[in-house]
């Protein structure tokens, strides 16, 4: 886990947005799409997910590619990917125990 | 040109084989017609079947349904994904294009690093985000389709129909081979259709074929049709399929011909599922498998009727001698059906086949044209292969033969066999007739029959060894309603002092007094 700590993962759990776009991206983890598109994916508008993708992508747990026309995709990196599945397990747990 | 097969039961069929290698295809259809069901499993299939991994672009369905959907019907899509043999990814149409022009991005990678050979696109219809002018949109289609054929992919393309009055539109001249799903509603039932409308490069079965949504994917059951020409071969034969009833065979010059089709036409009771029986368990002790297809019965009701007269048909069916397939005619698909008893016949070895009765069939078209298009097939499917079949129809009245219920289908069938009853006195007795038989000479008397423990026996001519009871010899018009007896005097069975018959009725009333 060289360019994303703990610290910084957990701090998604309390990222609404943040939590939603990687819990998108990891159950469709071959999506490929623009920013506009990925906030039709989402419900969410473009504006509420612009700021939140680019902190993801600077965590890496998000590729972003493109010049004129950007697009984003989910890490292939196998430990990136690992810690994502952990956090999300971790959400999951909390929010069951919160519903309990 | 090499077809490939799209691994779909029955449609293969109707495309002869396949699709050829090079076509791109459209499926079209309305809501829930199955379309991205059947576009996942070509898709499965060429990885699973073909090693040709593939790719789907979806630009609504979230892939997480799209894996769910694919599990309920035993595809599992995230294995084939960890496998690196597929890909399955939501976008947005305007990247799809971009990609598509460009030699390098997440595309052109995707499509490499797998080894993608099959594409499917759910769905096109989305491709008016990007374009509302009908010629603009279509240079778009274009473009997309001639771009996946330069990368060496067949590209499946899903599209939506809302209605049938939009079915025609661009994207069905632009692609190689189109399928329309459609679904109607009948009063209750709904079937679903599968159509295909162009495919060039080959030909294909036309016309409407039914088809299902099973556990595992899609069965299509090609349309009956109709044999237009005399087929090239046929098989012939002289050996002879008996009944097991030795009269009766003697009747037939020796029993059916092999490959013939019979008409078994009789009133209610008459005997004809029995006699029916019969052939199937005198093909059975031959070693010859037979198969009853009964729309009238249930299975135990059969084994249970026969048990009345002796008959062990349960045994038989346990040692797989005879099989049933008995099915409802209420909302029976014949396509379906059909299909059925020739996925039975393959499977089995049959070589005897009764069906009970052909009468139910008419109740499941709408069109009378297509009752005889479907006996015409039937027969010809069963006569191309050999297997010797039984019709067995129902005659309305009781007595007489005022009108022949069964002339809609009696010329196609090499054998007629009828079983009426007859009014004798105060009894009602029974008569078989054969009447027609190509291929051989035949018995044309007309001869009394019992139904009896071990089934149907027919009465032997002498009247010395039937006691009082007389043979139809002394009888004129046995078929009509009104028989007489002709040439008493010489039959010796007049009753003393009376110069009656025994079993003419008293008075005037005796139904032959007046002919």
């Amino acid at each position: 886990m060289s360019h994303v700590t703990r610290e910084s993962l957990q701090s998604i759990k309390k990222s609404g947005v943040k939590m939603q776009l990687l819990l998108f991206f990891y159950n469709n983890p071959f999506t490929v799409d623009d920013l506009e598109g990925i906030s039709m994916w989402v419900g969410m508008h473009k504006k509420e997910i612009t700021r939140e993708m680019e902190e993801l992508c600077q965590m890496r747990l998000l590729v972003k590619r493109g010049t004129s026309h950007s697009y984003y995709r989910m890490t292939e990196n196998s430990q990136l990917v690992e810690e994502v599945q952990k956090l999300i397990k971790e959400f999951y747990a909390q929010r069951k125990t919160k519903a309990s | 040109m090499s077809n490939i097969q799209t691994g779909i039961t029955g449609l293969d069929e109707v495309l002869h084989g396949g699709i050829p290698r090079e076509n791109s295809v459209l499926v079209k259809g309305p809501p829930g017609s199955g379309k991205t069901t059947l576009a996942l499993q070509f898709l499965y299939h060429g990885i699973v079947e073909c090693n040709e991994p593939g790719l789907i672009i979806s630009f609504e369905e979230f892939p997480q349904l799209i894996y769910r959907d694919a599990q309920n019907m035993g595809w599992d899509l995230k294995k084939l994904e960890k496998e690196n043999k597929l890909r399955v990814m939501c976008t947005s149409p305007q990247l799809v294009q971009e990609q598509l022009g460009t030699k390098e991005g997440f595309l052109a990678d995707l499509i490499e690093e797998i080894g993608a050979k099959r594409v499917v696109v759910d769905s096109i219809t989305h491709l008016q985000r990007l374009e509302q002018e009908p010629v603009k949109l279509r240079e778009l289609f274009n473009k997309m389709i001639n771009a996946f054929k330069r990368e060496g992919l067949m590209p499946f393309i899903i599209a939506e129909a809302a209605a049938e009055k939009e079915r025609l539109g661009f994207e069905e001249y632009a692609v190689d081979s189109v399928i329309i799903l459609s679904q109607e509603v009948k009063g209750h039932m709904s079937t679903r259709y599968l159509q295909v409308m162009k495919s060039r490069g080959q030909n294909f079965i036309t016309g409407r074929h039914t088809f299902q949504i099973t556990g595992d994917g899609l069965e299509v059951f090609p349309r009956i049709t109709a044999p237009r020409a005399v087929v090239n071969y046929q098989p012939s034969s002289q050996i002879r399929n008996s009944f097991g009833v030795p009269e009766l065979d003697q009747m037939l010059g020796g029993g059916l011909i092999e490959g013939n089709s019979l008409l078994l036409a009789g009133g209610s009771g008459a005997g004809k599922s029995l006699l029916g029986l019969q052939f199937l368990m005198q093909g059975a002790a031959v070693g010859e498998p037979g198969l009853l297809v009964d729309l009238e019965e249930h299975p135990s009701q059969i084994t249970r009727n026969a048990a009345t007269l002796g008959f062990d048909f349960e045994e038989l069916l346990h040692q797989e001698k005879v099989f049933t397939l008995c099915t409802s005619p209420v909302e029976l698909d014949l396509n379906e059906h059909f299909y059925i008893i020739k996925k039975m016949v393959k499977e089995k070895g049959i070589k005897r086949v009764v069906i009970d009765t052909i009468s139910n069939y008419e109740g499941c078209v709408d069109d009378p044209a297509l009752y005889k298009d479907y006996i015409h097939a039937l027969i010809n499917y069963f006569k191309n292969n050999g297997i010797t079949s039984v019709h067995i129809t129902e005659v309305d009245e009781l007595l007489g033969i005022n009108t022949i219920t069964f002339h809609k289908v009696s010329f196609l069938v090499d054998a007629i066999i009828l079983l009426r009853y007859v009014e004798l006195g105060t009894e009602l007795r029974k008569a078989l007739l054969v009447v027609k038989m190509r291929g051989g000479a035949h018995d044309k008397d007309i001869r009394e029959y019992l139904i009896e423990e071990n089934g149907i026996q027919l009465r032997r001519i002498d009247p010395e060894e039937m006691g009082k009871k007389l043979s139809f010899q002394h009888y004129n018009g046995i078929l009509s309603e009104t028989p007489r007896s002709v040439n008493r005097a010489n039959s010796g069975q007049l009753l003393p002092g009376t110069g009656r018959h025994p079993d003419e009725r008293q008075g005037d009333d005796y139904p032959g007094k007046n002919c």
